[in-house]
């Protein structure tokens, strides 16, 4: 797989798992099309995934569907699978741990850092798949590759399971092929 | 590939709103100088002032790597001696935990199915701005109401309120001690009364359960008593940690006021009263021998179960250790309608022991304006001032909606800054006297903390709109149109907090982190930016609250920067100032305009025609029923902590108390299943048969059994008790919480 | 002459509060579910409305003559140079024979760290720096007091040369350093 390709695939990931907004729910059928050419997925998937767009066509509408089903996967309260690293991986789960500060110092060794609109704390999966995606244009492949190994990958083993098993649509679909491009064929791409 | 344009485009920024850097800009370059001065590992700290429950101890945060990893008591504080309780010490855990609410939220599906967006504070802002401009439109601006637990931003809060000309600002109080602010209004003139516990030689507590509803200083000054030979008397239908600290008497529940007047009645007959005192600082004394003159130890014995050898016995030991003692004058009050009285009657017999502003009794807060008269003071006497200053608010049009401040009723009695909460839902409901059509809550949940919850919740959905400020999606906030994230107490600054006790003593809260979830904002912001939005900016005269605290401080002659550094400030060398500590005859003047104590109430006789307390005898459950107790836990904070990781782990669920021989009869065994009826509403439980409880009655720690789906850990653990209690109206307003009976059954 | 270090529960000032139970667990980081001190509550007793209850604070004994250190095949548990009974955690290889042996329970295998773990009087972060213990230094009842025992001058000394201190199980012969103070315990 080209780099180039990789950092799309990458940042098509990242808007998916940041909070739902326009330019993203809007671009929906684009990253669809991105994912099946790119990366192995069964037809029912899609189908899933069209469906949805059908359904919710482009608007106002398709971002509330979208924010009914993250709110409870990863925001607020009861969450069914929290969005940041250090829950999964430090003692303790809570936010802000060991893991936080680890890829912080990962994002400054490599230039990085947190926008100044702090939105959002960097070891938020939406994050550190952002960061990959900036990475790969950078065409900074080894930094990227020790990221994925040392940070994604642990990562995605805890919380994809969770994100798939909520049956939420386009988010277990999405984690079930984010699953099937880094930890299934991602060698092979 | 035209259907990549967007992703290329981003990743490469030449995408729309993109921005120029590439990716979604969550990630920026940094600057390599700022790389360089990385944060540092030494442990530092903070001082700031706990707010795990609202008692406001001092406390110093322990900061690692820009993280609180530790709460501790502020070392060189005497009144908590360094320590704090259970939950200021979790407080990290609260800070860190994945649960809290970290964007503001609008409401998408129906109210009750937990349907919210994440909006920007702006679209917030907007959304709660025009809604209300509706309301005030089409109902007018009384249409809203205003409810917070009492708390330094209040002013903020309720600068909403008045710039929309409603009279409706209501605190948690009507919930909580009341009944004990108007009794000491009534007889003092202001309730800035404190008890001075470490140095009393006996105290008698109707209830009050110091070693479970903690407040650190006042936990040191009991146990100081107990320690140094002095006798703990408990009056309470159950065996609390702190009956198990002194002498436990099981009164009948709802008696208390027929005993405290047996007390007096017996310091009548038996001259054991401080006659001197009463004649010098008090006015309306013989109103009270005439109404103490029938309640004899034997008539009490009949309401309150108590062996009149026993009252008498309690009643000389106590009058044997005057003028050290205490009464204890309570904290969660209302148990009855008339409770106001017995708060009054509670500080009357404490008055005949001539208790008053000296060591071990009753004392006025020592605040400027007290101080100021004595010479030798006056070098101590500083005062805070205000942070801003406020242009006239409009004058409301109609009056409040639960008749506060109405010269005649008893709502002339009801304090205006409190108000009584349980009105609010009434009015939604029946529209009287006008309806209330949009509710804010601010650090408080009226789901769980006022009678009826599904009252309460029938109401809230009939609102044009309901929004709730707070740190977790609380029972109030799952059922609210808009919720709005405040950040914890240990990253924001909030107004300065006056402790003040028997010497000046004011406090900062400061932040010792910069806020974990980035989108979580200080209340003061959030209600100065909302307010703007509102167009009522002129209401919010200052920039941030480092200029605000500074003009608060520069009053006492103070600068900000000392107070960060030291965390709080009494006046150095000052001791404990009592007026009459040295010459028992020394003036001790009341707040009242006659400047004596109020045994006999000339406000409360024009509001309830008793100006004397006078006695009710309120029923006892009949057979097969019980009385429906509530108390304080000391792992947890009301209905504030129930889902703070370590503290729920501590005590996920609580269980309902029943006497073994009750449980026997019902066939209930300890740890059953069990169903608790108040009639109309019912409530699943878990029974713990226990010898610490009357048999005609049950208990139950509050603020469990919780609502809302967002806090898992909490969410459906325990009994909500106030699912169980109707919501009365009592003689003065406020909320009546504790005259329930139920039966209990296996489920 | 070297120090020993020693704690009194003085259980009548005890309220059960669990201040100390929370201090411990952020100041040693001790995992979700697992305490290296606890207060439990012991009773009501009796029948009512005669009856009695208090609470005891547990926590490792600190055994001057410790069967854990004893039956330790790696010499992991050990008595450092105050008489304090510590486990050091990179020879520990969570054998479980020291959680056997304890009469008094004190001791678990630390879910993140596989080792052994109970209560070391906050040795590292606090009493070799002049402080007190965190559990101490938060207790809100004032029950719990700290020191070298063998320094006459000491609080802890003055506080029990003035009363009884019982030691928990004391037919095993394990020399504990906690004193509990019954006086005044109804």
């Amino acid at each position: 797989m080209v780099q180039e390709t990789r950092g799309e695939l990458y940042l098509s990931f990242a808007g998916i798992w940041q909070r739902p907004r326009r330019e993203i729910a809007d671009h929906l059928e684009e990253i669809i099309e991105l994912w099946s050419e790119e990366i192995e997925i069964p037809p029912e998937t899609v189908a899933v995934l069209s469906a949805f767009c059908q359904r919710y066509p482009a608007g106002e509408e398709r971002l509330n569907a979208l924010w009914a089903e993250y709110i409870p996967l990863f925001e607020t309260g009861a969450v069914e699978a929290p969005p940041y690293a250090s829950v999964y991986l430090d003692k303790g789960r809570q936010v802000l741990g060991a893991e936080t500060r680890a890829v912080q110092a990962f994002y400054a060794s490599t230039g990085y850092g947190m926008g100044n609109d702090k939105q959002e704390l960097s070891d938020h999966l939406a994050v550190e798949l952002e960061f990959l995606a900036l990475l790969a244009r950078d065409g900074e492949e080894t930094s990227g590759e020790t990221f994925r190994q040392k940070h994604l990958l642990p990562f995605l083993q805890a919380i994809l399971p969770r994100i798939k098993g909520s049956r939420r649509p386009v988010y277990a679909q999405a984690a079930e092929i984010l699953d099937n491009w880094q930890l299934k064929s991602y060698e092979r791409g | 590939m035209k259907r990549r344009d967007f992703l290329k485009g981003a990743l490469y920024g030449t995408g729309g709103t993109m921005i120029a850097l590439g990716g979604f800009g969550t990630l920026t370059k940094l600057d390599p100088k700022k790389a360089a001065a990385a944060e540092q590992d030494a442990l530092s700290t903070v001082f700031s002032t706990c707010e795990m429950c609202t008692s406001r101890c001092t406390v110093a945060l322990k900061v690692k790597n820009g993280k609180v990893v530790k709460a501790e008591g502020h070392p060189n504080d005497t009144s908590t001696g360094g320590s704090i309780c259970a939950r200021g010490n979790a407080a990290p855990s609260l800070l860190y935990d994945p649960e809290r609410i970290k964007k503001p939220m609008i409401r998408t599906g129906e109210r009750g199915d937990g349907k919210f967006k994440e909006v920007s504070w702006d679209e917030a802002y907007s959304y709660i701005t025009e809604k209300l401009k509706n309301v005030q439109k089409q109902y007018g601006g009384e249409a809203l109401a205003v409810t917070s637990r009492v708390n330094p931003n209040d002013i903020f809060f309720r600068s909403l309120a008045r710039a929309m000309g409603s009279p409706n600002m209501f605190s948690h109080e009507a919930t909580c001690p009341m009944t004990r602010t108007v009794a000491l209004e009534a007889t003092f003139g202001n309730p800035y009364i404190g008890a001075d516990y470490g140095n009393a030689k006996y105290i008698i507590t109707n209830g009050r359960n110091f070693f479970e509803g903690i407040h650190v200083p006042m936990v040191k000054g009991v146990m100081k008593s107990i320690s140094n030979g002095g006798k703990l008397v408990v009056l309470d239908p159950r065996f609390s940690v702190t009956a198990a600290k002194g002498e436990w008497v099981p009164i009948k529940g709802a008696t208390d006021l027929a005993f405290i007047m047996a007390m007096a009645n017996v310091m009548i007959s038996e001259n054991l009263y401080d006659k001197e005192f009463i004649a010098q600082y008090s006015v309306g004394f013989d109103k009270w021998v005439e109404a103490v003159k029938d309640k004899t130890p034997a008539w009490a014995e009949q309401e309150t179960g108590i062996p009149k050898d026993k009252i008498v016995q309690i009643t000389r030991d106590f009058a044997k250790a005057k003028p050290n003692c205490l009464l204890e004058y309570g904290w969660r009050t209302p148990w009855t309608g008339n409770d106001y009285q017995l708060r009054r009657a509670i500080m009357i017999v404490n008055m005949m022991m001539g208790n008053w502003e000296v060591p071990g009794g009753y004392f006025r807060k020592k605040g400027a304006a007290l101080l100021k008269p004595y010479p030798e003071l006056q070098q101590y006497a500083k005062s805070l001032g205000g942070g801003m200053v406020q242009p006239a608010f409009p004058k409301p049009v109609k009056g409040r909606i639960d008749g506060t401040g109405v010269k005649g009723t008893p709502g002339q009695v009801i304090p205006v800054p409190d108000g009584a909460v349980g009105q609010i839902p009434e009015s939604i409901l029946t529209g009287k006297p006008y309806p209330i059509k949009a509710w804010m809550v601010y650090r408080f949940n009226p789901v769980i903390s006022m009678p009826e919850s599904e009252r309460v919740i029938e109401a809230i959905k009939k609102l044009d709109l309901m929004v709730t400020c707070d740190v977790y999606m609380t029972d109030a906030a799952y059922y609210s149109d808009v919720v709005l994230p405040e950040c914890t107490y240990m990253e924001r600054y909030d107004p300065m907090i006056d402790n003040t006790g028997l010497t000046p003593k004011f406090q900062i809260r400061q932040p010792a982190v910069s806020v974990v979830y980035p989108d979580t904002k200080p209340a003061w912001q959030i209600f100065k930016e909302l307010g703007e939005k509102m167009g009522y900016g002129q209401y919010f005269p200052f920039k941030d609250m480092e200029e605000y605290l500074t003009k608060q401080l520069a009053a006492a002659g103070l600068t900000l920067a000392e107070m960060k550094e030291k965390g709080f400030w009494v006046p150095p060398g000052m001791k404990p100032f009592f007026m009459r500590g040295k010459d028992p005859k020394a003036p001790a003047p009341t707040a009242t305009a006659d400047q004596k104590i109020q045994i006999f109430s000339e406000e409360l006789e024009e509001a309830t025609k008793q100006g004397i307390p006078e006695y009710k005898h309120y029923p006892q459950p009949e057979n097969g029923k019980f009385r429906f107790i509530q108390g304080k836990v000391a792992v947890h904070t009301n209905a504030g902590t129930h889902n703070v990781p370590v503290l729920n782990e501590l005590m996920p669920t609580n269980t309902l108390w029943i006497n073994s021989v009750s449980a026997g009869k019902l066939g209930i065994k300890e740890g059953d299943s069990i169903i608790i009826s108040a009639g109309k509403y019912e409530h699943k439980g878990i029974a713990k048969v226990t010898e610490g409880i009357r048999p005609d009655s049950v208990f139950t720690y509050h603020g469990f059994g919780r609502i809302s789906p967002k806090m898992t850990r909490a969410y459906g653990k325990g009994i909500n008790d106030n699912k169980l209690i109707p919501n009365e109206l009592g003689e003065i307003g406020n909320v009546v919480s504790s005259t329930t009976f139920v039966t209990v059954r296996k489920a | 002459m070297a120090k020993h270090y020693a704690m009194a529960v003085v259980v009548a000032k005890c309220i059960g509060c669990q201040a100390c139970t929370v201090a411990c667990k952020f100041q040693n980081n001790v995992p979700e579910g697992q305490y290296r001190t606890k207060t439990p509550v012991v009773g009501p007793k009796g029948t009512f409305p005669n009856v009695s209850m208090y609470f005891l604070k547990e926590a490792c004994q600190m055994c001057q003559d410790a069967p854990c250190v004893k039956v330790c095949p790696t010499k992991a548990s050990h008595y450092n140079e105050a008489g304090v009974v510590l486990v050091d955690v990179d020879k520990c290889v969570g054998c479980k024979y020291c959680l056997t042996a304890c009469p008094y329970d004190a001791r678990f295998i630390n879910k993140d760290t596989g080792a052994a773990d109970k209560c070391t009087f906050c040795w590292e972060a606090r009493v070799s720096q002049g402080q007190a213990p965190a559990c101490v230094s938060t207790c809100v009842g004032g029950a719990l007091v700290f020191g070298d025992e063998k320094d006459p001058n000491s609080e802890i000394a003055k506080l029990l040369s003035k009363n009884k201190g019982e030691v928990r199980k004391e037919e095993f012969g394990t020399r504990p350093s906690i004193y509990y103070i019954f006086q005044g315990v109804k």
